[in-house]
Order: structure tokens, then sequence, then C-alpha cells
């Protein structure tokens, strides 16, 4: 279930980021605030995209940074940004962002099922337009929950 | 029995919805084949038959005896299965 992986605060509509690492560092900011990571998780996941470059890109219009589990993360969770302007992060095909959905996993299985239902609702093009259109967490969230 | 690969940077992100996808896949066309995922530190190339990964990963792992399946877009699953089908007959 995606409830167990969102949460009406890790979700914020219409971000201001001035860049790609600006983008990360506020989607991280709402998993640190929640408990979800430490703050050097946010590092790691910058980290891993300046080492291996942009492939965290994962669809059109689509980001998910992400680290490893012993990076930081205390517990599993998602946090879920639509950006006020997209934002280039390097992809040759996907560029530019306007979601930005980062991801601490606890281990490298628990959140699978969660996060394959959420890839479900960012593939259904009319779900995915509702959400990057949406002005309030609250709206998100239904969209996630497809309610 | 095929041997597939899912591979990301690490290992709890994309080759995991990869090896979730590529599952559903074995099992609606009835594939004798195992799925496992993997990062791209710790990945041997030449142990798998198929590698499913992104397209920054598909130009590092170019010398593998492996047939490689690149994937843009994690949420087109038709895609993958049009590659995977492909890549096994």
């Amino acid at each position: 279930m995606i409830e167990n992986l969102i949460n009406i605060n890790t979700i914020s509509s219409n971000v201001n980021a001035s860049n790609w690492k600006d983008a990360v560092k506020k989607a991280g900011n709402l998993l640190l605030e929640e408990g979800f990571i430490e703050e050097r998780y946010i590092e790691a996941m910058i980290d891993k995209v300046e080492e291996l470059g942009p492939y965290i890109v994962i669809a059109p219009g689509i980001a998910m940074p992400h680290s490893r589990p012993e990076d930081g993360v205390n517990k599993t969770g998602v946090a879920l940004i639509t950006l006020e302007e997209g934002i280039n992060f390097g992809h040759e095909k996907n560029d530019p962002v306007n979601l930005v959905i980062a991801l601490a996993a606890k281990d490298n299985k628990s959140h699978i099922k969660s996060l394959s239902e959420l890839m479900e609702v960012l593939g259904n093009e009319e779900l995915l337009e509702k959400i990057l259109n949406s002005n309030s967490s609250r709206e998100i969230y239904e969209c996630v929950n497809n309610k | 029995m095929i041997k597939i690969l899912t591979v990301c940077g690490a290992g709890v992100g994309s080759s995991m919805m990869l090896k979730v996808y590529t599952q559903q896949i074995i099992k609606s066309e009835n594939l004798d084949a195992t799925v496992d995922a993997t990062d791209i530190g710790s990945i041997d190339p030449n142990s798998a038959d198929i590698i499913v990964t992104t397209s920054d990963f598909a130009n590092v792992l170019r010398n593998t005896t492996a047939k490689v399946i690149k994937i843009d877009n994690l949420t087109d699953k038709e895609s993958l299965r049009t590659q995977l089908l492909e890549a096994i007959k």
C-alpha cells in the first residue's frame, strides 16, 4: 500500500528550486524533518548522481534520488515534491524534471511493493497530470492514493 | 534457465523496480528464467544472460557477453516486455 510509504507531511507542491541539487535537498529536507533520514543521507543522494550520472531520472519528468540504507536511513519512506518550474538533471531523454521523489529505503525489500504501486500511478498520464497541476499536498496525496 | 540481472546505482531503487516488473513478465509469459537485482559496483557482467538497466549504465556495461536491455522510462512496462521477449527469442 502506498499509504505505508508516503504521508502528507512529506509531500510539497510547487517547490521553487534553483537547480537539481537544490531540488534533491528540498525533497530530502522533508524526509529529514519527519525523521526518516539523517542529514548525511541528503548529501549521499547528491553524491550518487555526481558519481554515477543522472540515472535517477527514471521516467520523462520524474527523478527518484536515493542512496543506500547505510547512508543514514532511519526508516523507509518517500518524499514527493512538484517543482514550480522544470529543472534539468542532465538526462539525455527525460529532462526537464517536474516531479522529485526522494526515496529512503531501510533495506532492499520492504518498500518495493508500495514503490511499484506508486510507479503505476505515475505511469497513468491522467493521474500524473493531475499531480503536477495540484496546488496542495492534500490534493497530491489523494491523487497518489488514487482516491 | 535464463539468468536475468537488473542493475542500478544503489541496488535499492530502480533495479528493484525492474526486478519486480521482470518477475511479473516471467510469470505472465511463463518463461524459464530467474531475476536478481544488483548495483553497478558489485555486478559481474558476465554472470547473466540478460541485463536490464537504465541507459547510463548500459553504456558502462558495454563489455559483457550478456544482452543488455535499456530502459529509459520506468513507468513503461510494455517496453520492457517487448525488449525482454525479443532478447529471449
